[in-house]
């Protein structure tokens, strides 16, 4: 078992039973990602003329739409509250004029991910109190097994069978994978002095700001006509 | 002149562009990006957009921004700080949203498209929203009317629109400032009735047919209508400075109850088949919402008197989110002061960009631009080359894997699809699948601009057959049963089948219309329990082959009328590419895909 293996079981699985809720928010969690992935590759398809990697990836795309319902499934068995029916934000993963090399790259990046998916899968199946639950990672990560080794077929066959290639590009895709889980785990607590910051700037400011901001609620229809109006004509000016 | 609209940052992010003068594309980044309402910066819509008219980011001479983002800031600023010290979650949201955006968005925009910051313009929301609708309603002149939950500090406008020999004017006669907004009342009833903001106003609307309207009172003492037709919130019940999911207080909940909890059942249907009885929390919350549309349809009305009192003017161009409320709308045209009404097809957040670049244009263009009319299908066309590449991989048994619906197993050779280059036999397989009871998914062309479903990304059904509806709900849109269907049809059709309003412009589904009762079991499936329908009449000339469709199922049928809905799963935005309409036709119950003349069908085990 891995270390972040171990990590999962421990704290995932305390985490979890304390608070029920939080296997909710990551069962949720979860079928965003899976949704994601799934965007992630479909917008792969329009990239390549190889219709044999087009169904292939089409085919994938299903797989983890599937998978997130699975999830959203899950989570809304357990929830008490309307969870997010979609994902907040998608970034893209590959540009929308990639070129063979770059989806090359792209795929290294999946078969990484999905490994690691795969093996998280696992150890939060086994970290789970619910039955249910259990059941999704297993089932997700069952499927991500193998999607793990189709993409290293595509990888091969992208790069035309050379195993060095292959090999260096997963390594560069485990890198940014590690870099990402980093940057990720970082984000939380790089918003703590930020709202530490922030606290003492609202304790100071707001104490002296709030009337003025009251008075400023109370603006009249005929204020804001005037202040619209001037902002219009502001618009329209044309500058000398 | 390239005019780029860009609009991001809230809900509903989206991309548009105008060249020379003329709307060509306008697009919400939803479509491409897959996350409904997405509100980030629009890189793919834009894309699409200068793919569409074959330009390069440098061709762009100006952009134009849907709001001013720092007079948003002050806004949002002032708001959170007037809460203090109970608001600091919505302080420091609005900080990190000034950090990360608010003062940067002419930099990003410009670094994104490796252009000149200089050339980005900032429109106000409002004026954005003016020119969005003025265009659409394609006049010389009209009162112009946006009722929106906010822009920077305004929550609705009206202006006196003309076109001039020297160009648009744009003559502002009354705005109404934050907090005392239309849309903010209503959303808070939306999450009050536990529907989510932005999203499920429509499931307000659809609630409140089955109610009546006993909490008129309540309401009103809520949202004061003036008597010059002006609205203002009673500010006692809301809160509207802290971050909470519900913007409402003890007071309100005094009023009106316990908030309708997530999970509780509604057991409303549409169809008027509910086996159950509503218990008494339910006819409370359908109460609550009939009294929300009462008082929502009387404050839109009241307000456009006022437009009419202050402009003279006979057309009346609406706009802003408010004017999604079709009920609302209907209403609007049976108070009959204009001779015309015109809604544009995305007049909420989604159209900011189109109305921000039209805006602009009418400042940078010359006067004498000729303008091309503004039609729904902005959208990226559909290739249905780069699905049927991918039809052959997947076997058809297995294509049951892919849905927790779990439908009918595929027959081994189940899955059929050819290209038919003859448009009458596309439409006599589509209508002969339909005509069976067949739900199809209707992929044509270009896909339309805002959230209705006009014949370009449409699942089309029987109208007079319920149980078809019923298992389009169950198996495809899993959708809640109390929300009604729409329908498409022609203009005779129209006239046979409903009471029609002089003035109102029925080509964009913007507007219920009631049902004449000796004719209503041919739209039965598309019915409100009120008797209401939400019509497209679609005009042979602006869409000929899905009118020629239409047509073929009066004769088949025996009227011009089908159900159309937007052709997208729950919590999803409307398909835009042929590959998005083929990964639900894999997912859901559908019986067809028609993408242009590509003909796929599902043939089940017997």
């Amino acid at each position: 078992m891995s270390f972040r293996g171990l990590l999962i079981r421990v704290f995932s699985g305390l985490a979890w039973r304390i608070r029920p809720k939080r296997l909710t928010q990551a069962l949720s969690e979860f079928s965003h990602i899976e949704k994601d992935s799934g965007a992630q590759l479909r917008a792969c398809i329009g990239l390549t003329d190889d219709n044999a990697l087009r169904g292939y990836l089409f085919q994938h795309v299903l797989e983890e739409y599937f998978h997130a319902e699975l999830f959203s499934t899950a989570a809304h068995k357990r929830a008490t509250q309307q969870p997010m029916l979609t994902i907040p934000n998608r970034v893209a993963m590959i540009s929308a004029d990639a070129d063979d090399q770059e989806i090359a790259e792209f795929f290294a990046y999946v078969h990484v991910g999905e490994a690691s998916v795969n093996r998280d899968f696992r150890s939060y199946a086994a970290a789970s109190p619910s039955k249910d639950a259990r059941r999704v990672f297993l089932r997700a990560g069952a499927d991500e097994g193998r999607h793990e080794a189709d993409t290293l077929d595509v990888l091969a066959t992208l790069t035309n069978g050379d195993k060095r290639a292959v090999k260096k590009m997963a390594s560069s895709a485990k890198w940014a994978l590690r870099r990402r889980q980093f940057s990720d785990a970082m984000h939380g607590i790089g918003k703590l002095p930020l709202h530490v910051m922030l606290g003492l700037v609202y304790a100071f400011f707001g104490l002296m700001a709030r009337r003025s901001a009251q008075t400023r609620l109370r603006f009249t229809d005929k204020q804001s006509t005037a202040i619209l109006s001037q902002q219009i004509d502001a618009f329209f000016e044309v500058p000398q | 002149m390239n005019i780029l609209g860009v609009s991001y940052g809230y809900h509903d992010a989206s991309a548009a562009l105008v060249v020379d003068g003329s709307l060509v594309f306008a697009s919400a980044e939803e479509r491409h990006s897959r996350v409904k309402h997405d509100p980030s910066f629009p890189s793919s819509a834009i894309d699409q957009a200068l793919k569409h008219a074959g330009l390069k980011p440098s061709d762009i001479d100006a952009v134009a921004f849907h709001e001013d983002p720092i007079n948003k800031l002050s806004r949002s600023m002032v708001s959170s700080l007037s809460g203090w010290p109970f608001s600091f979650s919505s302080f420091a949201a609005t900080a990190q949203e000034a950090i990360q955006n608010s003062f940067w968005v002419a930099a990003d925009i410009a670094t994104h498209l490796g252009i000149d910051s200089k050339v980005v313009h900032s429109v106000p929301h409002h004026l954005s929203h003016t020119a969005m609708a003025f265009h659409g309603a394609q006049c010389s002149a009209a009162a112009v009317m946006t009722i929106d939950a906010v822009g920077e500090w305004t929550c609705s406008t009206i202006t006196k629109v003309k076109k001039t020999p020297k160009g648009t004017q744009y003559q502002l006669c009354h705005a109404s400032p934050f907090p005392h907004s239309l849309g903010l009342f209503y959303s808070a009833f939306t999450a009050f009735l536990g529907f989510r903001v932005n999203h499920g106003e429509c499931s307000l609307m659809a609630l409140a047919s089955f109610g009546e309207p006993r909490f008129k009172d309540e309401v009103e003492a809520l949202l004061h209508v003036t008597k010059d037709g002006t609205h203002q919130l009673n500010l006692d019940y809301f809160d509207f400075s802290s971050a909470k999911n519900l913007p409402i207080n003890a007071r309100f909940i005094q009023s009106f109850g316990a908030p309708r909890p997530f999970k509780s059942p509604l057991v409303f249907s549409a169809f008027g088949d509910a086996t159950d009885t509503p218990c008494e929390d339910q006819r409370r919350y359908a109460d609550v919402a009939s009294s929300v549309q009462y008082v929502t349809t009387a404050a839109v009305a009241a307000y456009a008197a006022k437009a009419h009192k202050e402009t003279g003017l006979k057309t009346l161009a609406y706009g802003g989110g408010v004017a999604l409320n079709c009920v609302a709308n209907a209403a609007l045209l049976r108070q009959g002061r204009f001779e015309r009404v015109s809604i544009p097809t995305d007049p909420g957040d989604g159209g900011g960009a189109a109305g921000a670049a039209l805006a602009l244009s009418d400042k940078l263009d010359a006067p004498s631009k000729t303008q091309v009319a503004i039609g729904p299908f902005l959208g990226s066309i559909a290739d249905a080359d780069s699905a049927e590449s991918i039809l052959g991989a997947l076997s058809p048994e297995k294509w049951h894997r892919f849905s927790l619906l779990s439908p009918q197993p595929l027959a081994a050779d189940g899955l059929k699809w050819e290209r038919l280059s003859d448009p009458a036999e596309v439409i006599a397989r589509a209508i002969a699948l339909i005509a069976s009871g067949g739900l199809l998914a209707w992929v044509q062309g270009r896909f339309e601009s805002g959230p209705r479903a006009l014949g370009g990304r449409s699942i089309l059904a029987r109208a007079d057959d319920i149980s078809v509806a019923q298992r389009l709900s169950k198996r495809v849109k899993l959708r809640a049963g109390f929300r009604p269907y729409a329908a498409s049809m022609t203009q005779g059709a129209a006239e046979r089948l409903l009471f029609l309003e002089p003035g109102g412009d029925y080509r964009k589904m913007q507007t219920a219309a009631k049902v004449r009762p000796e004719h209503a079991h041919h739209i039965a499936a598309a019915m409100h329990i009120d008797q209401t329908t939400r019509p497209q009449v679609v005009s042979p000339t602006e869409q000929p082959h899905f009118h020629a469709l239409l047509v073929a199922s009066g004769k088949a049928m025996g009227e011009e009328v089908l159900l159309n809905t937007s052709l997208n799963e729950q919590g999803e935005p409307l398909v835009a590419s042929a590959i998005d309409a083929l990964a639900m036709f894999a997912r859901t119950d559908l019986d067809a895909l028609v993408i242009n003349d590509l003909f796929i069908s599902k043939e089940r085990n017997a």
